[in-house]
């Protein structure tokens, strides 16, 4: 109902208007006092604050998964297969000195 | 002349921001005392501003508590921004934890109102003249009513209503200060505001 909205509005405006009017006490000089002396307690303050921290931490988690995934592939690439290995071995002849050898 | 006062207050203010910077290069670089003058600069608003939102018999702690957290995260300060503004994002968000805190232990003010406190909601309920309703919007009971209304919001819809709506502080400030993004402010903004109409329709006793 219209008079009932209106009610609530004006008490809503008057909340408000109580909520910005409240009048607190000023600190008192034992009140600072008591402040320093927490923060003299305190550490020093962190300069490197935990977002820039855990930043860095993901900067070198990504470069160390890139170098390991740059080592893999070159490793691939240079490292030949067990096929390749085998026949390698036989076109050498170190194969035939070597069963010739070992005997078997 | 209203220019040349707005000038001088601005040169004023960021004669202010400068000397805060200075202030707080001195504290990183090892001076901790110098951090008393910054304490005595805003003590003043900080107690201003938490003292609106928390009980007169917290509010000392809450205060030095503020200021604790702002000494100790004093590195993240950009010096670009005015120092007050990033201690009183902190002072807030030290009364919404408090809150939380009181939440989390059961230890809310009673729901009820007493006589007093219900005569004061029926009289701004009516259409009073502005005098009348200045004198009234001053009286203890309007304090009370306003503290037992806000108990029943979360934490959170709390600190919204009363930056937003009764503090009138622009959304992106209370974004920055609760680190949400703009669009979840307004739709918790929205939400919050709600709540509140519908506890003083409920104090109201209106269906």
């Amino acid at each position: 109902m219209k008079a009932d909205k209106d009610k609530r509005d004006r008490v809503e405006q008057a909340l408000a208007e109580a909520y910005r009017w409240q009048r607190t006490s000023g600190p008192s000089e034992a009140w600072h006092k008591g402040v320093m002396e927490n923060i003299r307690a305190q550490s020093a303050p962190n300069t490197v604050v935990f977002p820039i921290k855990a930043r860095i931490a993901w900067y070198a988690a990504c470069t160390a998964a890139a170098v390991a995934v740059v080592v893999a592939a070159v490793g691939v690439l240079v490292v030949p297969s067990d096929g390749r290995l085998a026949w390698q071995l036989q076109q050498d002849g170190v194969m035939s000195e070597w069963v010739l050898q070992t005997g078997e | 002349m209203i220019y040349v006062r707005a000038a001088a207050l601005e040169t004023e203010k960021n004669g202010r921001m400068v000397e805060d910077a200075g202030v707080i290069r001195a504290v990183l670089d090892g001076d901790v005392d110098a951090f008393a003058v910054l304490v005595r600069r805003y003590s003043q608003r900080m107690f201003e501003v938490v003292g609106r939102r928390i009980p007169a018999n917290d509010l000392e702690s809450v205060a030095q508590a503020a200021f604790v957290s702002a000494f100790r995260s004093l590195g993240m300060y950009e010096p670009g921004q005015p120092f007050e503004h990033w201690l009183l994002r902190i002072a807030r968000r030290r009364c919404c934890d408090y809150w939380r805190d009181r939440r989390r232990r059961h230890e809310l003010p009673e729901a009820g109102l007493s006589d007093e406190q219900r005569k004061w909601l029926e009289r701004v309920s009516a259409n009073l003249r502005w005098e009348e309703y200045e004198r009234e919007y001053q009286r203890q009971e309007a304090a009370q009513v306003v503290h037992k209304a806000l108990a029943e919001l979360d934490p959170e819809d709390r600190m919204l209503v009363e930056c937003i709506y009764f503090e009138e502080l622009p959304l992106k400030e209370v974004a920055v200060t609760l680190e949400w993004s703009l669009s979840k402010v307004k739709v918790r903004a929205f939400r919050a505001r709600k709540k509140l109409r519908q506890i003083i329709e409920r104090l109201l006793d209106i269906e």
